[in-house]
């Protein structure tokens, strides 16, 4: 968890096909390993990216 | 090759707040440096300027500033590790007979734009670099079991450290309890497990080893080890729970100096965060992996005598200048109050930016 502002909740490191990047969750029940998809993503208006995940089920 | 010494060093107080210029606070250094020790200053013949300021030919500047005209001059800037970079290079231009005397000096300003890390893209949004600390430390605890208290301990005994120094940021002790419930910033990382970004500058004046003869206790660089392993986060480490560049910085610089980590009696620690200095002793082969949690309470080696960056501030430019500045001051006998006994060997261990960049230096009397 993230507790400074502008950067508060979940967050962690995802790999995607070698790729790594840290990305927001809006969960806190994911464990090393999980298997998640990205939803979606972006550039704010300060120029800081966004990379928004979520589990995928099953 | 050359033996290169460090023949003297002045820090400034860190502080916060100062409506002085990085050039103010580099010259303060640098002309503290060169009248305590009575330099003539024309035979200064480099001068490298370590910031992360915006200002630009800012080592020219300074060396107009000090009345210098150096064959060598420029900047580096390479974050944290900024200031061993410019030991480093100066290292290397005296070693190789490119200059004789090479003043380095390491400044910098609160509002660095060093502070935060908005071109790293794999970042996301999360581009403090607690962020980063906070994901090493979670990984370090899973994988070895090491424990808040024990990243903690790191933070008392740094702050600790520091009350014995006079130019640190931070002149007063904490304890567990303080740190355990300090604020959390980003879990398990609570605010005095993080250093603070700070104002100051330090200088030192490298030289050849025949200037060094004529000096009463010289201090001298045996080895240097740097490893760069990438820019961002995301190729830094495989391992979140070692920092690859430093492991491979400190191979090369034991090498160098024919030096095995159980030789070492002083050191100073890249601690912007209390997991890093866990981790370094793993790295640096104080510890077994696994074992740096339990390694903060040994009494072998002194550990970040001037405070470390948790005591000290951390002027980012400033911070590789003012670690090498403690070991040569240490091994010199001079360091006044927080002097170690029977030092004859040191070591810096100094980071940037998750750890993608190391350095490491050696030093001996």
């Amino acid at each position: 968890m993230s507790y400074l502002k502008g950067t508060e909740g979940c967050y962690g490191l995802v790999e995607m096909s070698g790729i790594k990047l840290i990305g927001s969750f809006d969960t806190l029940e994911l464990k090393d390993g999980s298997k998640v998809k990205m939803v979606r993503c972006g550039v704010r208006p300060n120029g800081t990216p966004y990379y928004f995940f979520e589990p995928v089920k099953g | 090759m050359r033996k290169v010494a460090v023949s003297s060093w002045a820090t400034s107080t860190f502080t916060k707040g100062t409506t002085k210029s990085v050039f103010d606070l580099a010259c303060e250094a640098s002309v503290q440096l060169i009248r305590d020790n009575g330099i003539p200053a024309n035979e200064i013949d480099a001068v490298l300027f370590s910031s992360c300021a915006a200002d630009q030919y800012s080592s020219a500047i300074v060396s107009e500033m000090l009345g210098i005209s150096p064959r060598i001059s420029h900047r580096i800037d390479n974050l944290c590790n900024s200031g061993t970079n410019a030991v480093a290079s100066a290292f290397a231009f005296i070693a190789s007979g490119l200059c004789n005397m090479a003043l380095v000096v390491g400044t910098e300003k609160i509002d660095s734009p060093g502070n935060k890390l908005l071109w790293d893209v794999t970042r996301g949004s999360f581009m403090f670099p607690v962020h980063w600390a906070a994901i090493f430390a979670k990984a370090h605890m899973k994988k070895y079991g090491t424990t808040e208290e024990e990243m903690a301990m790191v933070s008392v005994k740094n702050h600790k450290n520091a009350t014995k120094n006079p130019r640190a940021l931070f002149g007063k002790e904490v304890d567990l309890e303080e740190v355990m419930k300090s604020k959390s910033i980003a879990s398990p990382i609570k605010l005095l497990d993080c250093s603070a970004p700070c104002e100051g500058a330090s200088a030192i004046l490298l030289v050849s080893e025949e200037k060094a003869r004529t000096l009463d206790n010289p201090v001298f660089i045996k080895g240097i080890g740097q490893q760069t392993i990438s820019a961002s986060f995301a190729k830094a480490s495989p391992d979140l729970t070692t920092v690859e560049s430093a492991r491979k910085a400190a191979q090369i610089a034991f090498e160098r100096s024919h030096t095995k980590p159980s030789q070492i009696d002083i050191a100073e620690l890249h601690d912007a965060f209390t997991i890093l200095e866990i981790i370094a002793y793993e790295d640096l082969g104080f510890a077994k992996r696994g074992e740096g949690g339990k390694f903060v309470n040994q009494q072998q080696i002194a550990i970040n005598p001037r405070g470390g960056i948790l005591g000290c501030g951390h002027p980012v430019g400033a911070t590789g200048v003012a670690q090498v500045a403690e070991i040569a001051s240490q091994l010199a006998g001079k360091a006044e109050k927080r002097q170690v006994k029977n030092c004859k060997t040191g070591l810096v261990h100094n980071l940037a930016a998750a750890g993608s960049s190391a350095s490491v230096i050696v030093m001996g009397v």
